[in-house]
């Protein structure tokens, strides 16, 4: 049974649809969440954290719906199921001491005393590699990586099974980027954990999860395992999204010029953007199917993985 | 490389002078705040159809030197030599300043909506922009429409208002405005780090397409060494407000010398080898 | 040096806005000097009596000069005293009327700005209730109701002050519930009454502070005008608005009695506005150097 999962979920925001009858299971080995702004992946990561209740389908933790969860059980997803925003400034409340936010979660569900809380609280500023002492700073006075990295230690302070990392690592500098990657693949390990990872970056999904989800306005159009997905991708959306990282060494990426065209209301939502699109994207929407180990939604996934579309 | 490539621009788009000249050319540029060297460059030029760029972390001094080269430093001491389309930046009035800036050498941040007045229609806003320069008319609305296809634009996004465009389109009319205005030198600062990489490959492409076809010269400053290798042909790499490694940006990829650059390039995440 | 300033005590930042406003700086000044008069009038009043009930018909009216630095009024009471226990009068209705609607209006704001939904519709329709009174005619129509006295002026002031504490609070609340550090404790299951302490109320204070700070003079300038319509104080409370309507006939003559307190009322309303929006400016991060 998965950890967490999502079933036929749609969301919206006031009356906006924003996600529309997504179904994923969250299991171990990590499971990323990609996608541009706007596809629907951070609303859908609320979603799973309980912070948006859907509008119709089911979260499940375990085999409970969350929305039929006695406190009790509530209490123990909340500490199961921890949050990483993308802006450690933002996760960390600006006038509280780090240690008084990493301090808050150990004391929400547990007794603990002074002494206790403050040595815990040492403890988990190591295992994210920073110096017990930045506890007494605010989040202003430490740099964007400690603060991710403290906002890390928080998640961490409740002992969860899965954490949610929504573009945990893109407001940093390269390196500091590259060392916070480091640090969760080693906290995987060390605390035994699973990863939620929402990005638009598909490099850095390949290094955190070994399953993937393509979210294009709020649909599922391609998943699978991340190295089939980015080596011979199956959705053109999914081929674009991997040819736009740029890489040293590699050829320049590519522009469409087609990148902003809108979501089309019939038919394929990507055929605006899309190379292949034929006559039948047009009349009829593309239900996912299963293709050579990944689940897509494309009439001419066959051809996408057979090479169509590439440079 | 620029000079035999084949123009795609209407004969109202002048082309810069196919001369030689260094359209920026900096020599020991030092930027201090009181007795503290924030940003140091001993030399930098960018010369038509080249683009330049500088790449660093946050705190390198490279958005500093940016500043600098256009004259738009305030409270902090400038010395050296800096010259912008032939003018001598750090002696200049501030009225030649604005002038150079305005036509020649302009500048494209990191969020160019915010400084797109909320109120005014794109159109309006490049006519108005034209008009200050003496261009009006049918020539000032042909020279709008032929600068928009050339960002890979269409042309009804004159008509949008500034809200109703998204990040990437903002950042490509930013840069089609400059070059309505006949500039010579895009100065740019993050101008992709916002958007989503498929936009960002786009205003890439885009850049790289006026480069090679119009010879526009590029000094570019970006945190990103993957994104800077698919388009500078130069690289200076600051670390602590100096430039620790400098050269063509192949040589710098394949064979960095500077125990920082390796660190940089190391650091950027990798996609699994594809053939593509 | 933002990270400096920003580590400074409330009192080190006044201090720099102080430094780096000028205008501000002179508000500052002068709200110091008349909550010095105010708290002080017992002592440093020339004739402390005349602050009150006393009469002396053989000095009324007495021209500006060495005795009576103000001059007297119609019943030979040192206008200078007046005004310096008027201050007591204006500041004390001031702070009052702002304490009450500021908590009242960051209470319910809060809550509505937090909860949202229907809630927050309640709330808000309250308050557009109150705000679809034209302020002045409402608390003039409580003033006529009540007994004029300085309490009843709090009442209708404070009245149609605090709807604005709400909205203000409700919209910065709203948004600050939106934030990441409010999500993640939303996700440790921290309860809902600790979050709105310990994490929204907390970082939605700013704004509140400097619509306070520019408030301090509309609500002496509205006490005033209620007072002097005859709804509010009254004698032989010594309060600038019953001073100027009282003189307000003999401006002719003897212009003193009607002049001074008037002086009194515009330099204080005036002092809160340029420290409101020098705090404004200090505190907006757009304007904030980098």
């Amino acid at each position: 049974m998965s950890l967490l999962s999502a079933e036929e979920v749609s969301l919206a925001y006031g009356r906006t649809p924003v996600v529309h009858e997504v179904s994923l299971a969250v299991e171990e080995g990590g499971v990323g969440l990609v996608g541009e702004s706007g596809s629907g992946k951070t609303t859908l990561a609320r979603a799973l954290l309980g912070l948006l209740p859907p509008r119709s389908g089911r979260i499940l933790y375990g085999s409970r719906d969350l929305s039929a969860m006695r406190r009790g059980e509530l209490a123990e997803f909340r500490g199961a199921v921890q949050p990483v925003f993308q802006d450690g400034s933002e996760a960390l409340n600006p006038r509280m001491r780090v240690g008084s936010s990493i301090a808050e979660a150990l004391t929400t569900h547990h007794r603990l005393d002074r002494a206790a809380r403050r040595a815990r609280v040492a403890e988990l500023l190591e295992d994210v590699g920073l110096h017990p002492e930045l506890a007494a700073r605010r989040p202003h006075e430490i740099s964007g990586g400690q603060r991710q990295r403290a906002a890390i230690a928080r998640a961490l302070a409740v002992e969860p099974r899965l954490l949610v990392l929504d573009e945990p690592t893109s407001a940093l500098d390269v390196t500091v980027q590259a060392r916070v990657l480091d640090l969760l693949k080693t906290l995987r390990t060390g605390h035994g954990l699973t990863y939620l990872l929402i990005t638009h970056n598909l490099a850095v999904v390949h290094r955190l999860c070994r399953t993937s989800h393509v979210l294009f306005a709020g649909r599922v159009v391609e998943s699978g395992p991340t190295r089939e997905l980015l080596i011979r991708p199956a959705h053109p959306y999914t081929l674009a999204l991997r040819d736009a990282v740029p890489r040293i060494g590699g050829p320049p990426p590519r522009s469409t010029g087609r990148t902003e065209a809108a979501p089309a209301e019939d038919g394929c939502a990507f055929r605006l953007r899309c190379p292949l699109a034929v006559d039948r994207c047009r009349k009829e929407a593309p239900s996912p199917r299963l293709l050579d180990g990944r689940r897509v939604a494309c009439h001419r996934g066959e051809e996408v993985l057979a090479g169509a579309g590439r440079q | 490389m620029s000079s035999h490539a084949p123009r795609t621009f209407g004969d109202d788009l002048q082309p810069p002078q196919a001369a030689a000249m260094t359209l920026i050319k900096v020599r020991d540029l030092v930027v201090r705040i009181g007795d503290r060297v924030i940003s140091s460059i001993p030399v930098l030029d960018v010369d038509p159809g080249q683009c330049v760029a500088i790449v660093g972390e946050s705190g390198s001094g490279k958005t500093t030197a940016l500043m600098a080269t256009l004259g738009l430093l305030d409270g902090a001491e400038v010395t050296g030599e800096v010259e912008v389309c032939g003018t001598d930046v750090i002696n200049a009035s501030e009225s030649r300043l604005r002038e150079i800036r305005g036509a020649r050498a302009a500048l494209v941040m990191q969020s160019p909506r915010a400084s797109l007045t909320p109120t005014m229609r794109l159109g309006t806003l490049m006519r108005r922009a034209l008009a200050r320069h003496g261009v009006k008319g049918d020539q000032a609305a042909r020279r709008a429409e032929e600068a928009v296809a050339a960002v890979l634009l269409d042309r009804k996004i004159l008509r949008r208002y500034p809200h109703e465009v998204s990040g990437g389109q903002a950042q490509r009319f930013a840069v089609a405005l400059a070059i309505a205005l006949g500039a010579d030198v895009i100065v740019a600062d993050e101008p992709t780090s916002a958007l989503d990489v498929t936009v960002q490959a786009e205003v890439v492409g885009v850049l790289r397409r006026l480069r090679d076809e119009r010879g526009l010269a590029l000094l570019l400053v970006s945190h990103d060494l993957a994104l800077v290798s698919t388009i500078a042909d130069h690289v200076l790499v600051m670390r602590d407000g100096t430039v620790v490694e400098t050269g063509p940006a192949a040589e710098v990829f394949a064979r960095p010398r500077a125990p920082y650059t390796r660190e940089l390039i190391a650091a950027v995440p990798e996609l699994p080898e594809v053939g593509r | 040096m933002t990270a400096l300033a920003l580590r400074r005590t409330p009192l080190r930042r006044l201090g720099d806005l102080a430094r780096a406003d000028v205008l501000a700086a002179v508000g500052l000044a002068i709200l110091l000097l008349v909550v010095l008069a105010a708290l002080l009038a017992p002592w440093i009043a020339p004739y402390p009596d005349d602050g009150g009930a006393a009469t002396h018909p053989a000095e009324a009216l007495l021209a500006p000069g060495t005795a009576h630095w103000f001059g007297t009024d119609q019943v030979g009471r040192d206008v200078l005293s007046r005004v310096l226990y008027g201050a007591r009068t204006s500041l004390f209705i001031a702070a009052a009327v702002l304490a009450v609607s500021a908590f009242a209006g960051v209470a319910l704001g809060v809550v509505a700005g937090y909860a949202g939904g229907w809630a927050r519709d309640v709330i808000m329709r309250i308050t557009d209730v109150f705000l679809a009174f034209p302020a002045l005619l409402l608390s003039l129509a409580l003033a006529v109701v009540l007994q004029p006295s300085v309490t009843t002026v709090i009442v209708a002031i404070a009245v149609t002050w605090w709807p604005w504490y709400a909205r203000l609070t409700a919209s910065v609340a709203a948004s600050v519930a939106n934030r990441g550090f409010v999500d993640s404790a939303r996700c440790l299951g921290v309860p809902a009454p600790v979050i709105v302490f310990r994490h929204v109320l907390p970082n939605s204070l700013t704004p509140v502070l400097v619509q306070l700070s520019l408030d301090g003079g509309g609500v002496i300038l509205t006490a005033a005008a209620l007072s002097y319509l005859g709804l509010g104080a009254h004698e032989p409370t010594a309060e600038w608005g019953l001073m100027v309507e009282q003189g307000q006939t003999l401006f002719t003559t003897d212009w003193w009695v009607v002049t001074f307190p008037g002086l009194a009322i515009l330099v204080t309303a005036f002092a809160f506005n340029v420290l409101g929006e020098g705090l404004r400016a200090a505190l907006d991060p757009h304007r904030r150097p980098r």
